[in-house]
């Protein structure tokens, strides 16, 4: 099969650019994680779809082998939220719900199932994946841990720090996401996580401020360049943008 | 041209079969017609029909999802009771038909010399290589879906591993000492490749089901990427094709070759005796992966087959949307462009491996 990749599209505003930002990055490793039942990391089996040998990161399964409910295409190929491993893949998995008995359906996300090929590092994804699951649950301590780790913890941990902060609703930590959202650097990723997580929080005035210095910071086309978001030929107003649509067509 | 429809060769009835004026009639035959739609299916016959243009010998013509070949009298000497006219009709499986309204809808006529001498793998195969068609057939016979550009089926349900019995008798030599088991085996069923549509996007401006605001979203196609969009599903056929040889059909080829109708050696029981044929097809294999379990070729098969997904999971058939324009009437096109597709750099037969 061959696909188009989906589209989502919106106004060339502030609001619009949070809005739309705040959906496409919903998924980060720690979202996933948040959002599953079980996360296993393992070698994938296609002839029995299960992962073999697998390392529970979270949750509770029996380890050793995990049955999967994947999905089977009647065609090249139906298309499907995430991608499907081949055999002998070493996958991290992100599962919901136990649909059978000894068997698991992925969680219904971009990334559920992640195979080695599919991520730049799947090492470093299973890294962030133990450090979230070992986060603690109570409130404000997790609100400080989070907010430290938004400040002190790598590059691969941040994005789902920030993140959480504001799919949680830990306003507490809000003063870390300030300082992350000003932050100078050449690519503004956290910076935009940070504030898409004070729109989260309903801390709109502070974040649209904050976005809107981050595009004057890096520059309009290579704010949008980095976002793979485009304009449309069309001289409207506001402008029409478009970029991509993680969660498919369906969503848009 | 006549229509006779009591005179078909109907695969879904009988494995090869062959049906005269006379019901009662009704015998094997060897023909090729037959022989090329028994080995590569009924799409074979359809292609086939196509593909070969003999004006004035025969005739045919293509209703609805059905192809008639009828075969004048004396072309098919030999094949039937002298005076009798011969009929094939090669009834298409419903998981084809979206392919067959653009296989048969050119049907043309062919001579019976013509179909005596087709090679069964020059081009006469059931799984086709890519059609044209329009954006809305394509999403239809996906079964629906908004990004779909290209689509090829799997042969699920249609297609067969070849399937033998063991043909394993004993014998008491004049009733004195044990029984001696041998095995001489004997057809159960030939292989079959399966049913597929391959269809890619013709060049143009498509409407799409996608909306933006209450105002119609088109794809524009242009002929380098329609181009490209037939390679990429190209690449699915062929894929089928690689899984078929390594599977089924190298199954049947060892079956013939070495298995059916061939004398093994004498043993003490059964299972001996059995074991002896399932080592020679071990021995025969090129493919070991296969092994000699024929329980399995099926889906052994399907699972090589499968391995074509990798193609689509890892975004090589990938296309994106590319500069979007409204028109007066608020009508909006996105060009398609070539997004992370990754096309003619990964070989069948290195994708397709045990």
């Amino acid at each position: 099969m061959a696909t188009v990749a989906a589209v989502a599209t919106f106004p060339d505003e502030a609001g619009a650019w949070l809005d739309y930002l705040a959906r496409v990055t919903r998924w980060t490793v720690g979202a996933r994680c948040a959002a599953a039942q079980v996360v296993a990391v393992g070698r994938f089996d296609a002839t029995t779809d299960t992962l073999g040998a697998a390392e529970i990161i979270a949750g509770q399964a029996v380890g050793g082998s995990i049955g999967l409910v994947l999905p089977r295409p009647a065609g090249a190929g139906a298309p499907t939220r995430f991608p499907l491993p081949a055999d002998g893949d070493r996958t991290l998995a992100f599962l919901a719900q136990r649909a059978e008995l000894q068997r698991w359906r992925p969680l219904d996300a971009p990334g559920a199932l992640v195979p080695e090929w599919a991520t730049e590092n799947l090492d470093s994804d299973v890294g962030v994946a133990r450090w979230f699951a070992g986060l603690p649950t109570d409130p404000p301590e997790r609100a400080q841990a989070l907010a430290t780790a938004v400040r002190d913890a790598g590059a691969a941990e941040r994005p789902s720090a920030v993140r959480a902060i504001g799919d949680e609703g830990l306003d507490s930590a809000a003063d870390a996401l300030q300082e992350a959202a000003a932050e100078d650097t050449t690519k503004p990723d956290v910076a935009t996580l940070a504030a898409v997580a004070l729109w989260l929080l309903g801390r709109r005035p502070a974040a649209i401020e904050e976005f809107e210095a981050i595009v004057r910071r890096v520059g309009d086309a290579e704010f949008r360049s980095f976002w793979q978001v485009q304009r449309t030929l069309d001289s409207e107003s506001p402008v029409t943008l478009y970029g991509p649509d993680p969660d498919g067509w369906s969503h848009s | 041209m006549r229509q006779t429809p009591d005179r078909f060769v109907d695969r879904s009835a009988a494995e090869i079969s062959h049906r005269t004026a006379s019901p009662a009639q009704a015998r094997p035959t060897e023909s090729a017609l037959l022989r090329l739609q028994g080995q590569a299916g009924n799409r074979a016959v359809a292609s086939l029909v196509q593909r070969l243009g003999s004006p004035g010998v025969g005739a045919s013509r293509a209703v609805g999802a059905e192809c008639f070949v009828d075969l004048p009298s004396g072309l098919a000497q030999g094949l039937a009771p002298p005076g009798e006219e011969e009929a094939a009709l090669a009834t298409l499986s419903p998981s084809a038909a979206p392919a067959a309204a653009h296989r048969l809808a050119d049907a043309a006529p062919v001579s019976w010399a013509a179909l005596n001498a087709v090679d069964r793998d020059d081009g006469a195969s059931a799984i086709p290589g890519p059609s044209i068609a329009t954006l809305a057939a394509i999403q239809a016979a996906a079964g629906g879906g908004t990004g779909i550009v290209g689509w090829t089926s799997f042969p699920l349900g249609t297609a067969k591993a070849p399937q033998f019995d063991m043909g394993s008798v004993s014998s008491a030599p004049g009733g004195m000492g044990p029984p001696s088991w041998s095995s001489t085996p004997t057809w159960r069923q030939h292989y079959y490749e399966g049913d597929s549509v391959c269809m890619y996007l013709d060049a143009g401006r498509h409407p799409t089901t996608l909306t933006e605001g209450g105002k119609a979203v088109f794809f524009q196609v242009s002929a380098a990427i329609s181009t490209r969009d037939g390679q990429a599903e190209a690449e699915h056929s062929n894929d089928i094709k690689q899984a078929r040889d390594i599977s089924i059909k190298e199954a049947e080829t060892v079956l013939t070759d070495h298995i059916i109708g061939k004398p093994f050696p004498a043993a003490g029981t059964k299972a001996e005796a059995e074991q002896h044929v399932l080592d020679r097809i071990t021995a025969k294999l090129t493919n070991a992966g296969l092994g000699n379990d024929q329980t399995k070729w099926a889906a052994i098969y399907e699972a090589l087959y499968r391995k074509t997904l990798q193609r689509d999971n890892k975004g090589w058939h990938t296309f994106s949307l590319g500069a979007r324009t409204t028109n007066a009437a608020g009508e909006v096109t996105y060009a398609l462009a070539n997004g992370t597709t990754s096309i003619n750099t990964t070989a069948s037969n290195t994708l397709i491996v045990y």
